[in-house]
């Protein structure tokens, strides 16, 4: 075996072992978050909106103020926040971060369709999260998918030796970001062990 | 004119009206800050003193922290000129703001220049810029293109300095209508101003390491350290930009290390004041104030994880580490930044910082910013090493405090974001397959831009009246009308610093205001009250039916007195009553 593909191998088992310990973390959590997008945002927003531009011609407010326009706006801020730098971090830690933007270039690379396959399977599962209302099967979609996805940035820690030490002290210091992260606010809006 | 300059024109014209039109009345208000700036570089204009009585200060004293001093002295100037108003305080950042537009064309244009192209056969050490070559180049120089674009054929898939002309008029469009850049730019905000010498630095900094210059680079290095005297995260950012810059450029600083030794060491120099500040109480003062590290908050931390956590895990709190935590709180703070919905959809929750119902740049910037990945590999090198680093340092100033995301302590992303816009527009439209996709980016890029414009005058200014403190303004002009009438003014401090709002409207002498020892507490017949107060029990009892007392009291506040005039704001939202509070004593 080459040894690029033990380190390779050894980083997939920390990888797994430091994932799973954040899903072992998430035994507590009594209401996960809900990246639900409820169409009633687009008419109060509209509404609202309308409201705003009292005195102005209609026509002209509705132009700005639309459905149309609005609902692309709210949908996209939805389908947008299950994308958050932030929440990505709370679910793979700064490791999993840096590996995921890692993956995602891999994305515009010529002839990876892998990848590319891959993360259109994330945005469906993003599509699905904002659509259903159990907030719970939303998360782990969006987990499994992402834990996924991020292990095709490992390459990016294997060019140099220098390389695996950081993924060492990232690995550790993703550790730490979970342990101090374990109520995961953005995830779980009620967490309780007893 | 030809086509590119006709656009150029275009462009910086559009970053002019977007920029000053109805600056005096949008935003609405007047900000406190801006108001103490404003009276203070007129304090520093009629008597060489800031309001506090300190001759030329190095530092002002603001609300609870000390303000640097570049933005105060651009001040002097735009108040001698256009007065004590809205309009003279927002110039100077509305001016440079704009002179940042055609700054960033040339910026961009310089990235693209043979310097900034790693692995470029004519790099830094070569001799193309010999007058044998330019000779000879000259006589093959096809109409419309300079011979310095000619002897610029980049490494093979990266584009040449000729591409560099679409993509500088693209950045420059893409930071005239940024609504981040605008927005700042619109408002007394000192980091429009040090963002503006940051940028003119860098472009100086590329110029001077191509040219060897030591005049060039010294001029870049005091434009970085002036940039630092104008807002606080800049004596963080400037710092780790220049020394990145440094290390990007090492082999071309090696050689020529000696050119370095007069700007460094005069940077150095000049920096030594803020250097001192920094680590000064009163330098302090704000970032301790506003700190993401608080060992009161670490602790409770550790013994909310210590009873409440997953029982297993518990014991850890033993472990954590007063660092380790705070590096955690900088992670999340400085990500952040980076968010989605922060950039495109909702920005800075801070009214003052923000396009009502939008995020601090556009939508359709998220989809040219995707795009600019395609394009980063076209551009290889230095260029590429200068615009990421700078994105990335950006946050850095904003993670250490609180709250986050910070649209105004990371203005400087702007520049970044709006180059990275420009690149990611002209892979799109230098592509020949993708028509439908430009028509759609076309429309959608001028509808948005059209709704922005919507809510900037339309939305805005009755979204975010009360952001700006509007309504000082009108409740100083009831009080000036009434004033004569009365011995004492008592005014009630809603927003904590009427006092200020006194001395700027009322354009009042600042000989008088310092000679008399007057302060935010009283000044002359005024006297500010909090409003938590009764004002019957800050009158004196002999004061009652000796002096004549005119009380300017909140909006919902009963006065027993002879009710006199409301002052609103511009939405028509009252703010004050005055009252005659002699009726009630009689």
């Amino acid at each position: 075996m080459k040894p690029s593909n033990k380190f390779r191998i050894f980083f997939i088992i920390i990888l797994v072992v430091l994932f799973g310990f954040r899903i072992w973390q998430t035994t507590g959590c009594k209401q996960f978050s809900s990246f639900y997008f409820n169409p009633l945002s687009i008419k109060v927003s509209v509404e609202s909106n309308v409201n705003t531009d009292f005195g102005m011609d209609r026509n002209i407010s509705r132009f700005f103020h639309n459905k149309a326009t609005v609902g692309i706006f709210e949908f996209s801020k939805n389908f947008a926040s299950a994308f958050q730098p932030k929440l990505l971090m709370v679910i793979l830690g700064p490791v999993g971060l840096i590996l995921a933007t890692a993956a995602f270039l891999k994305v515009f690379e010529k002839r990876r369709y892998l990848p590319k396959f891959h993360f259109a399977v994330i945005l469906t599962t993003s599509l699905i999260a904002i659509s259903t209302l159990n907030s719970k099967i939303s998360f782990f979609l969006l987990a499994i998918f992402w834990y996924s996805f991020s292990l095709w940035g490992i390459d990016f820690f294997l060019k140099t030796k220098l390389a695996k030490i950081v993924f060492v002290l990232l690995a550790f210091l993703s550790l730490c970001y979970f342990i101090f992260d374990w109520q995961m606010k953005l995830i779980c809006d009620e967490i309780f062990f007893n | 004119m030809n086509l590119r300059k006709t656009l150029l024109v275009l462009i910086i014209l559009l970053a002019f009206i977007l920029r000053f039109y109805q600056l005096g009345i949008n935003p609405p208000g007047l900000y406190w800050d801006e108001a103490v700036f404003g009276y203070d570089a007129y304090s520093i204009l009629k008597t060489g003193k800031d309001h506090h009585g300190v001759t030329l200060p190095l530092f002002f004293e603001s609300f609870g922290d000390w303000k640097l001093p570049g933005y105060h002295y651009l001040l002097v100037p735009s108040i001698a000129i256009f007065g004590l108003n809205e309009f003279a305080v927002r110039f100077p950042s509305a001016f440079f703001g704009f002179l940042t537009v055609p700054l960033i064309y040339l910026l961009t244009k310089k990235l693209f220049e043979k310097s900034n192209v790693s692995g470029h056969p004519f790099d830094e050490s070569s001799t193309v810029r010999s007058s044998t070559l330019r000779l000879g180049l000259e006589e093959l120089r096809p109409k419309g293109l300079r011979v310095e674009e000619m002897t610029l054929s980049p490494p093979k898939g990266q584009w040449s300095v000729v591409k560099s002309e679409p993509i500088a008029l693209l950045s420059a469009f893409f930071l005239a209508i940024s609504p981040w850049h605008i927005q700042f730019s619109r408002g007394g905000f000192e980091s429009t101003t040090g963002l503006f010498f940051l940028t003119f630095g860098l472009y100086l900094f590329l110029k001077g390491i191509e040219r060897k210059q030591v005049i060039t680079l010294t001029l870049a290095f005091l434009l970085f350290t002036l940039s630092m005297y104008f807002y606080h995260a800049y004596r963080i950012f400037t710092p780790l930009f220049v020394i990145v810059l440094l290390l990007i450029h090492f082999k071309a600083v090696k050689k020529i290390v000696t050119k370095f030794v007069l700007p460094v060491l005069l940077a150095l120099t000049l920096a030594l004041p803020i250097i001192i500040f920094t680590f000064s109480p009163e330098g302090q003062s704000r970032a301790s104030s506003q700190s993401a590290f608080s060992q009161d908050t670490y602790e409770s931390a550790r013994i909310f994880y210590d009873q409440n956590s997953k029982p297993p895990l518990r014991f850890l709190s033993k472990y954590w580490s007063f660092s380790l935590y705070n590096v955690y709180l900088a992670f999340n703070n400085y990500i952040d930044h980076f968010s989605p919905v922060f950039l495109f959809y909702k920005g800075d929750q801070i009214g003052r910082h923000s396009q009502v119902d939008m995020g601090q740049i556009y939508l359709f910037d998220g989809i040219l910013l995707v795009c600019s990945i395609f394009a980063l590999k076209k551009l290889s090198g230095k260029s590429l090493k200068i615009m990421l680093s700078w994105l990335i340092l950006a946050p850095i100033p904003a993670m250490i405090v609180n709250p986050t995301p910070h649209a105004y302590r990371t203005l400087q992303m702007s520049v970044p974001l709006a180059f990275f816009s420009a690149l990611g527009a002209y892979w799109i439209f230098s592509n020949k397959k993708l028509l439908i996709i430009k028509v759609l980016l076309t429309f959608v890029i001028f509808y948005t831009f059209l709704t922005y414009l919507h809510l900037l005058f339309v939305h805005y200014p009755k979204k975010f009246a009360a952001d700006w403190q509007d309504g000082y303004r009108e409740m100083v002009t009831q009080v000036q009308k009434y004033q004569n009438h009365f011995d004492k003014v008592y005014i009630t401090n809603i927003n904590q610093v009427p006092y200020i709002y006194l001395l700027f409207y009322g354009k009042y002498d600042p000989e008088k205001f310092i000679n008399s020892g007057g302060n935010r507490d009283y000044f002359d017949k005024y006297v500010f009250i909090p409003d938590d107060v009764n004002i019957y029990d800050q009158i004196l009892t002999a004061d009652r039916r000796q002096v004549r007392i005119l009380y300017v009291a909140p909006s919902w506040e009963k006065v027993d007195g002879k009710w006199l005039a409301a002052a609103n704001d511009s939405t028509g939202r009252h703010i004050y009553s005055l009252w005659d509070l002699n009726e009630t004593f009689k």
